[in-house]
């Protein structure tokens, strides 16, 4: 039950494809810059695992933005970025020197907004491929190691620790800013999921 | 007269059905030829008459506009079109400064028409 | 459905919403306005019964709607939240006192769909003026204290290159007049008499003593500023103290000194730079000698505390008297000897040893009572990991 047959995560694949493309196109108007994003990479971990998986690709702490879903599925979207790297995307946005070491409140706080355009963007696509709606929550700054993050990312719609696990990699090539969109999907959403992408298999085949 | 023969490249195979289905359909007498990445593409176009090219951007490996370079050395006057969920300007520019059209995801049947209406 | 708490009555929830610190407005699908609370009347100079069932475009007639309208948009027809920073949005709020504008606040404003059947959005304003005050004030101070900051580091590299410049051009000539007078005093062009060569001896002692000096001055200057290069690897503290003794030897002789040393039973490793460590203990030996009487005793030894070596100098000399005590290590403090031995001494030798001991993360200490003698400990840690990582550190650190 837990897990998808290779036409559902090829479904699943290609939603957040077009997900992230939306969402790259965002943030390269907003950055004035290209932007190229690796192909998604899905699994079923739990939080643990995801967060190891993560820090592999960095071993600095992540700044970012969370943002919680519900739909057809529900779980947690996020967009994070090394720590460093936040600071330089944040005086790229602004245009704005940063003079200190970390960010203020009000730099986190467009870190958020752009966060928020973007995980929107990649939650709007995905809802238009399936025609449902998907709601979105008021993004929240978050930072700290990957496995602090993560164990933030309590779902009130579930107690299990397993999640689908999607990261895409994205690099605004200008800046050689690197950052990661994570999607943890609930468990528990599971079934509506698989009802989903079913329907949507029988709609095109 | 030959079949006119279509190149369907993405990596998805739900993509690949999707594509293949609305070419059956609008064009019921055209030869498909499938794969799932750049390399697999380039083996499967060698010594074929490709009169058409629908190529998806974001594969692993080479990505759609170096797949379509190199198919345009063998194919030079075959018309070809990304289909893509990456709708960046930079792409898109990138796709017209080789000659290639540039079409965007979700595959619609409109869209998909549309490409293959670039063989006359 | 949720419930968060036990209260059903419409009252006391209206209530609750009325003393809200911000600002609530809610929009229904048409972005007309649907409810306004206390905290926005009062803020806006606007009453309720005014605005509802206006469209938002009336009531802001004078703002920048077009980013909230959007927003509003996303969530009414997507079920988007969006979270509007002051960075990006100019939206401002008129701040009313008594119905008379006074000025503008500066808003962050959060919007998110109502999760109910009838198509209605939130839009909550928070005043965070004084905030932003705050934070641009903080930003310029940390400006202005990156500028300064770079100023320093600016004049600090301007006086290393200086200091190395006037070192190398005061190091030729001198390097020359010695040679010079070294022929001289050693009579390759021919003798001299007595007082000639006492003449010829005072002008070489003393070029020696400037040149000592100015590669001191050098030496001080490129371990203060990080530009030194310390050669760290594992050393035996015996050798390291029977090369620094057997170093003296010479000069024991000459000052009729007797330097005896007291090696480790187990030998100890340390990392570090054994140059430099040996040039701190040549640097405290010699000053034990010039302080002690002709014929005395200075003793070497090495002893294990804990995860630390100390390496003694001891002498029964004349001792270090309390007033110097504080300035001993600073440059150019010269306490004078009873014979003048120290006449000799440049007062950088104990400036550049606790420099090169604390860059090993060491330390070097005294104890002393005048008329019996004075002790000179330098602790080193013994090497272990966290010792080497942490003297890598610091030379990266500067």
């Amino acid at each position: 039950m837990n897990k998808l047959n290779e036409l559902q995560q090829d479904i699943l694949t290609e939603a957040f494809n077009l997900g992230m493309g939306s969402a790259a196109a965002s943030l390269s108007e907003i950055v004035r810059s290209e932007i190229s994003l690796s192909v998604p990479n899905l699994t079923f971990i739990d939080k643990h695992t995801a967060a190891e998986r993560l820090s592999q690709n960095t071993d600095s702490d992540l700044s970012g933005v969370s943002e919680g879903f519900t739909g057809p599925f529900c779980g947690k979207a996020l967009l994070l970025f090394p720590a460093e790297q936040s600071l330089e995307l944040v005086r790229l946005m602004l245009q704005d020197s940063v003079p200190l070491e970390s960010l203020t409140a009000f730099e986190e706080e467009a870190l958020n907004e752009i966060g928020n355009i973007i995980l929107n963007a990649g939650l709007g696509s995905l809802a238009d491929m399936f025609g449902s709606r998907i709601e979105t929550e008021i993004p929240t700054y978050t930072h700290g190691s990957t496995k602090e993050i993560f164990e933030a990312q309590n779902s009130a719609n579930s107690l299990h620790d397993v999640v689908l696990f999607l990261q895409v990699d994205f690099l605004i090539k200008e800046s050689d800013i690197n950052g990661f969109v994570v999607y943890l999907l609930d468990v528990d959403s599971m079934k509506d999921l698989t009802n989903l992408l079913d329907v949507y298999l029988s709609k095109i085949s | 007269m030959p079949n006119t023969t279509v190149l369907v490249v993405d990596d998805s195979k739900v993509s690949r059905m999707m594509i293949t289905a609305i070419i059956k359909d609008q064009r019921s007498d055209w030869t498909i030829i499938e794969a799932g990445c750049g390399d697999d593409a380039i083996e499967a176009s060698k010594d074929k008459a490709i009169d058409l090219c629908i190529i998806d951007y974001n594969m692993p490996g080479m990505d759609g506009l170096e797949l379509a370079t190199k198919l345009k050395e063998s194919f030079p006057s075959t018309p070809m079109s990304l289909l893509t969920a990456n709708v960046q300007e930079s792409t898109k520019e990138k796709a017209e400064a080789i000659g290639v059209r540039f079409t965007r995801k979700p595959i619609t049947d409109e869209r998909v028409t549309s490409i293959l209406d670039l063989v006359s | 459905m949720k419930q968060h708490s036990s209260i059903n009555n419409i009252e006391i929830l209206d209530s609750i919403i009325d003393q809200t610190v911000h600002g609530l407005i809610v929009l229904d699908a048409e972005l007309k306005i649907q409810y306004w609370n206390q905290w926005m009347e009062s803020r806006s100079g606007i009453y309720s019964y005014e605005v509802i069932n206006q469209s938002i475009d009336h009531v802001f007639a004078n703002s920048n709607l077009i980013r909230i309208k959007g927003a509003l948009r996303n969530a009414i027809d997507k079920g988007h939240s969006a979270s509007l920073s002051q960075s990006f949005s100019d939206f401002k709020l008129g701040l009313y006192n008594n119905k008379q504008k006074t000025l503008e606040i500066i808003p962050q404003i959060a919007i998110s769909p109502l999760k109910d059947s009838s198509k209605l959005c939130l839009m909550q304003i928070t005043d965070v003026s004084a905030a932003v005050t705050r934070e641009r004030l903080l930003k310029s101070i940390a400006n202005e204290a990156h500028l300064g900051k770079e100023a320093a580091e600016n004049l600090s590299q301007l006086k290393s290159s200086f200091v190395a410049t006037v070192s190398h051009e005061l190091r030729t000539p001198l390097t020359s007049m010695i040679g010079s007078l070294g022929l001289l005093k050693g009579g390759v062009v021919g003798d001299f008499n007595d007082a000639q060569s006492n003449l010829l001896n005072i002008a070489y002692r003393n070029s020696e003593l400037l040149l000592s000096l100015i590669n001191s001055i050098l030496d001080l200057e490129k371990i203060e500023s990080g530009t030194i290069e310390f050669n760290f690897k594992n050393i035996s503290i015996n050798d390291l103290l029977e090369q620094a003794t057997s170093g003296m030897a010479g000069y024991g002789e000459q000052v009729d000194i007797n330097f005896t040393l007291t090696l480790l039973k187990d030998d100890l490793t340390v990392y570090g730079d054994y140059d430099k460590l040996l040039q701190v203990l040549n640097n405290l030996l010699s000053n034990a000698a010039k302080f002690s009487q002709k014929g005395q005793t200075v003793k070497l030894y090495a002893k294990q505390i804990k995860h630390f070596v100390r390496i003694g100098v001891e002498d029964k000399g004349q001792g270090i008297p309390e007033a110097f005590k504080s300035t001993i290590y600073d440059k150019f403090t010269q306490l004078e000897s009873q014979d003048n031995r120290n006449a000799n001494g440049t007062g950088l030798g104990l400036a550049i040893a606790k420099l090169i001991v604390e860059k090993h993360n060491g330390k070097i200490d005294f104890k002393s009572v005048i008329g019996k003698g004075t002790t000179f400990y330098v602790d080193i840690p013994t090497a272990s990991e966290i010792n080497i990582k942490n003297i890598q550190k610091n030379i990266q650190t500067g």
